[in-house]
């Protein structure tokens, strides 16, 4: 349970302004690595590259690694995952149902699997959000 | 270790699980069987587990870059029962021999029904521990919320 944990604390970190840069730098690439199963499509990647922008904002001078590091690449490692993820729950339920599949039991870890990735990743996506829209409601 | 390994881990317990149940059941349904594909009465057949990842490319691997691997279990082999067929007297059975001796499996219906009830509690705590890491990861979601 220290991975997740540990994940989850990094990637708040990022998304405060100002706060723990350097949990924000190191964890989450190495944390999403593990998550990540396939190339991120070019959809998501642009999309994990149009939050960038914020991120650098809120963090100031530091800059943000599309993919090596920070939060825009736990992000992108993330959606590719979630994509991987995804896909392989979808063709599995299709084994189960035509009868390729003989183990059922794999099958339901897979959905399983897909159903926590997709939490987690649209629980990522609300924080990013919220974080952006907190940013765009600065009085000046 | 990834975020997820545990209902992997968990996932394999549960197959390799399933295949003890499935060779019990074939036991079970064979244990008066005198002919089985040999000719031969049917034996009694045992699944053997293994740790994943233990043997092999992958388990050199591991072991020598240090990683730390998800684990889990597999079926490492089905090996026959070598134990002796069991001999009852039955003069009028077709298939008994010149002194009137039947050759009968060397399957025990009382061993099967025990081997029945660990292969059913395995995979329940099997499934638990599954069901007790899917809460957990959630429990940990709900913090982002």
């Amino acid at each position: 349970m220290i991975v997740p944990v540990g994940a989850v604390g990094s990637l708040a970190g990022g998304l405060q302004p100002g706060a723990a840069q350097g949990l924000a730098q190191g964890s989450p690439a190495a944390q999403a690595e593990g998550l990540a199963q396939g190339a991120p499509a070019a959809g998501q990647a642009t999309a994990a590259q149009a939050l960038e922008p914020g991120a650098q904002a809120s963090n100031g001078a530091e800059a943000v690694g599309g993919g090596s590091g920070g939060f825009g690449g736990a992000l992108t490692e993330a959606i590719s995952s979630l994509e991987g993820s995804q896909l392989s729950a979808s063709s599995a339920a299709q084994g189960l149902a035509t009868g390729t599949v003989k183990d059922p039991e794999s099958a339901v870890v897979t959905v399983e699997d897909a159903q926590l990735t997709m939490d987690l990743a649209s629980q990522l996506r609300t924080k990013a959000t919220e974080a952006v829209q907190n940013i765009f409601q600065t009085q000046v | 270790m990834g975020l997820f390994d545990a209902i992997g881990i968990a996932g394999s317990g549960l197959t390799a699980q399933r295949v003890r149940m499935d060779v019990t059941a074939e036991n079970l349904a064979n244990a008066d069987t005198t002919k089985a594909a040999n000719g031969q009465p049917y034996q009694r057949q045992e699944v053997v587990l293994r740790e994943t990842g233990s043997q092999g490319f992958n388990g050199a691997l591991a072991q020598a870059s240090q990683a730390e691997q998800p684990g889990g279990v597999q079926v490492a082999q089905i090996v026959a029962d070598a134990t002796p067929d069991q001999q009852v007297y039955d003069p009028g059975n077709p298939e008994a021999d010149a002194k009137g001796y039947v050759k009968l499996p060397n399957v025990s219906t009382v061993t099967e029904m025990t081997d029945l009830i660990s292969e059913q509690q395995s995979y329940q705590s099997d499934v638990t521990a599954m069901q007790t890491a899917k809460t957990m990861f959630s429990a940990t979601l709900e913090v982002l919320k």
